[in-house]
């Protein structure tokens, strides 16, 4: 078929302009797409912005190495045992009169009071389901392969830690392992692997703070 | 290249599902205070909201800050997601308005980008050159645009997420999302244009 190029301001080709971007990354509904295919097989102007859209996606943008990641989660585990505004309520409450003091104090041996009796008759937390969460659920590790880790080095890590792929790669790069034992050791012993960037369990650890 | 490792063709929408359900499975037990549970939740996400942040905001300071930030809401505020739009949407919504918040309060000349900080040790000299090349390039065309007209681009291309849900982390109509898009990557292009012309 021979192409042409139509005019700019047509609706058609506006609209094809406007979801140009989605078409590229592969998110549009099959209405959406149909239309797309139908007008791009016809319109130079378009195929070009999709290809010229396709060479910006395809720069590549490289994750921070491990080490990174372990000082940047490091970080943020001090912020959160950190005790929250230290010294700022201390000073607050200096500024206050006794008798605001003595109210403040009941009223929060009230709340607590009834935080404690609300606690007492609470029956224990329901865990949270995932709906459809069927391939997922039978995953307990996530696993991250390096980006120019060879099939045979990923085959080798897995059959090392008697691995298998049940889902992914996911948004991230990492896949859904079902490992018969996901303990330390044996998700240690993958992370030695070459080609093997993260291992990380996805079993429940007793709850902290 | 990572890239190629991204989720695309026929069973796109099923290994998106399970991630969906790992992430719910997640952030449901973050909810029950599961540290582990949150360490995963973080290291998944590290890479995503470092793409993300790093390409709307211009320091690295600024990125690694508002990074931990966005995950310390999550962490403090787990039991406030509603389950009516996906995990990675709620997360990217958070780090979103983080990152403006940040940029509003940075009130200093903007400096260069840390481009040596986010190119591939594993390449080679020559690839590592070509990388940071391009980075750099790509960092000053994006510089040129808002930071919500960034945000939309890096969440379409360097993401691929479908337009209904970038609307639902900037928190503005569909249409909105669309005109940014358009508008971005037109100035996006010729900002490029103009800095591979200097380039050479």
């Amino acid at each position: 078929m021979k192409a042409r190029i139509l005019p700019l301001d047509s609706d058609e080709h506006r609209r094809a302009q406007e979801l140009l971007p989605w078409w590229v990354n592969g998110t549009l509904d099959d209405l959406e797409t149909a239309q797309m295919k139908e007008h791009l097989a016809r319109c130079t102007v378009c195929q070009e912005g999709a290809a010229a859209l396709e060479e910006l996606r395809d720069i590549p943008l490289v994750p921070s190495p491990r080490e990174h990641v372990d000082r940047a989660w490091a970080a943020l585990r001090r912020r959160l045992d950190a005790p929250k505004n230290p010294g700022r309520g201390a000073s607050a409450w200096h500024r206050w009169g006794n008798g605001l003091r003595a109210a403040v104090a009941i009223q929060a041996a009230v709340i607590v009071g009834l935080a404690l009796a609300l606690w007492w008759r609470q029956p224990p937390a329901e865990p949270y389901r995932a709906l459809g969460a069927v391939s997922a659920s039978e995953a307990n590790a996530i696993a991250v392969f390096r980006a120019d880790a060879t099939q045979a080095q990923m085959s080798a890590a897995l059959r090392v830690a008697q691995a298998r792929i049940v889902g992914g790669p996911t948004a991230s790069d990492a896949y859904l392992l079902r490992l018969p034992d996901a303990d330390s050791a044996a998700l240690g012993r993958l992370r030695a692997q070459p080609g093997v960037l993260e291992v990380q369990s996805l079993q429940a650890a007793p709850p902290s703070r | 290249m990572l890239r190629n490792f991204s989720v695309r063709g026929p069973g796109a929408t099923t290994l998106k599902r399970s991630t969906d359900a790992v992430d719910l499975n997640l952030l449901g037990r973050v909810v029950a205070r599961d540290m582990r549970a949150f360490e995963t939740l973080y290291r998944i996400y590290h890479p995503r909201l470092e793409r993300f942040l790093g390409l709307i905001t211009p320091r690295r300071t600024i990125v690694e800050e508002a990074l931990n930030d966005t995950m310390l809401v999550v962490w403090r505020r787990s039991d406030t997601y509603t389950g009516q739009c996906k995990v990675s949407t709620w997360i990217f919504a958070i780090a979103y308005r983080t990152a403006l918040k940040a940029l509003r309060t940075q009130d200093e000349p903007v400096a260069a980008p840390a481009v040596d900080d986010l190119v591939c040790d594993d390449a080679g000299p020559e690839q590592q050159l070509d990388q940071r090349q391009t980075r750099a390039t790509l960092m000053r065309a994006l510089d040129t645009l808002s930071a919500e007209q960034r945000a939309v681009l890096v969440l379409t291309f360097f993401h691929d997420l479908p337009y209904a849900e970038i609307a639902r982390v900037v928190d503005c109509p569909l249409d909105t999302v669309k005109t940014r898009v358009f508008h971005g990557r037109r100035r996006l292009r010729a900002a490029l244009h103009d800095c591979l012309g200097a380039n050479s």
